[in-house]
């Protein structure tokens, strides 16, 4: 019944559930896994306290991910959203305006339902501002519009995190001209050296899919990023095991991803 | 009604139905699951496109308070885009071949849209500049490769030495393989992890929950 080719995936995910099952009744126990700091996510505090101490804006965008959240740069724009949600309330508790430019448009409900949560949970829900949800059709359009945001209202900090592409290395270099902090992270391999050289802090691979997590500091919820590293270390193993013994000419862990 | 339906616990059954749904459909053939996964997925593309018209609904709402409220260095903008928009929607929707549709997203918006991606060279080049400073072991890595690297591309690398192009086809193709596909696999089993987490209701960020 299982699809031929598939079963070692199924396999994988029966197995992730596992995990996360055991390092919630972990957490649940008082025990919960120690998962490793994340410094990109420790230092948007940092970041938004400099923007409070300036009096400016903090500036968020979550890139172009082929402008849509049905593509396949959905997840990123997701895991962004889930981001924004903490940068929005912290906004919120020190009085921070934050600046939200977007080129998805099928986001923007999402986007500003978050941003009303966060001034809502804060006490402040008359604090939240629609206007600061800026949209621009199309990548170019609003790559233009956050350099001119950039040079009108000179922001504090600029998180970029989410499915970016050419405008991560524009909108990163134009930030450090305004001196702004910067924070940037995208699952998009090809953008991460530009993070690397622009941003102050980054968050490379998986990082912005742990980002929302680890930010809310549960142990019930980031005991799953714990849950997430055992299974990365399994199939370390499963790895090395594999090209060993394919070097021995024993090709039953080659055999098994074919299942 | 709509607090109803915005309630957290519907929210995570139509997430974890619908992910359950298609989870089940990728890993097995059974007929009668994979015809209501494709109807959940036809769902999605409507649901898109009824989110892309709030999107625009929002859009404007924030467009006519900038003009409603003459915000500085703004309204004018503002007018110039929800003129477009309705011109342009309109004229689409009676004759998409009409010349002036087409004329002006071929030579206004592709010729901008070139013009804006071609400067990206520029910021790479600045980029570049402030990551090629050898601060420590690492940096110091990092220049000798894209120079390697720029040898390689350049036709003045292989001028100077022969052997620069193989030293940089070296760098390109197996020095940077490894990392780059270790960050591949991590970042694919990241993914994993939050669509679980997703499913089991522990993302609260991406609907607005507390």
């Amino acid at each position: 019944m299982i699809i031929t080719g598939r079963a070692f995936s199924f396999i994988v995910l029966v197995l992730s559930f596992v995990f996360f099952y055991v390092a919630i009744q972990l957490a649940k126990k008082g025990k919960a896994p120690k998962i490793r700091r994340m410094v990109a996510m420790d230092a948007i505090d940092e970041a938004v306290g400099r923007a409070t101490e300036e009096g400016k804006p903090v500036h968020y965008s979550p890139g172009y991910a082929y402008a849509s959240l049905s593509s396949e740069q959905g997840p990123q724009t997701l895991a962004s959203i889930g981001i924004l949600s903490y940068v929005a309330s912290l906004c919120a508790r020190f009085d921070v305006p934050i600046i939200y430019n977007t080129c998805i448009a099928d986001s923007l409900p999402l986007v500003e339902e978050t941003l009303r949560a966060a001034y809502r949970n804060e006490g402040k829900p008359e604090a939240f501002d629609a206007k600061s949800i800026r949209y621009q059709p199309d990548q170019s359009t609003y790559v233009s519009a956050v350099l001119g945001t950039f040079q009108r209202e000179k922001p504090a900090v600029n998180m970029m995190i989410g499915g970016l592409y050419y405008e991560c290395v524009v909108i990163g270099e134009a930030a450090n001209v305004i001196g702004a902090t910067q924070i940037g992270g995208s699952a998009n391999i090809h953008q991460m050296p530009f993070i690397i050289a622009t941003c102050d802090y980054g968050m490379i691979g998986e990082e912005i899919f742990a980002g929302s997590a680890y930010v809310t500091k549960d142990p019930l919820v980031t005991s799953g990023i714990a849950g997430g590293d055992w299974m990365k270390m399994l199939l370390i193993v499963v790895t090395v095991v594999g090209v060993v013994l394919e070097l021995a000419g024993v090709k039953v862990i080659s055999q098994l991803l074919g299942w | 009604m709509s607090n109803v339906l915005r309630r957290r616990e519907i929210i995570l059954f139509i997430t974890g139905i619908v992910g359950g749904l298609n989870l089940f459909e990728y890993f097995f053939a059974v007929k009668e699951v994979a015809a209501v996964a494709s109807t959940i997925r036809t769902w999605v593309v409507v649901i898109s496109a009824f989110a892309l018209g709030l999107g625009i609904i929002t859009a404007f709402r924030v467009h006519i308070s900038h003009v409603k409220r003459r915000t500085k260095g703004q309204w004018p903008f503002s007018i110039w885009l929800m003129g477009f928009f309705v011109l342009l929607t309109l004229i689409g929707l009676w004759n998409p071949k009409f010349i002036v549709y087409d004329w002006t997203f071929k030579n206004v918006y592709v010729a901008l849209s070139t013009t804006l991606y071609a400067i990206t060279g520029f910021y790479i080049f600045s980029a570049a500049y402030r990551a090629f400073r050898a601060r420590n072991i690492e940096a110091a890595i990092l220049i000798i490769s894209g120079v390697l690297i720029l040898l390689r591309n350049a036709p003045i690398g292989e001028a100077i030495w022969t052997g620069f192009p193989i030293l940089g086809e070296w760098v390109l193709m197996k020095g940077q393989v490894g990392g780059m596909r270790t960050l591949t696999f991590v970042a694919a089993v990241g993914l994993v992890a939050f669509g679980i987490r997703t499913l089991l209701g522990m993302e609260r960020g991406y609907y607005g929950g507390e």
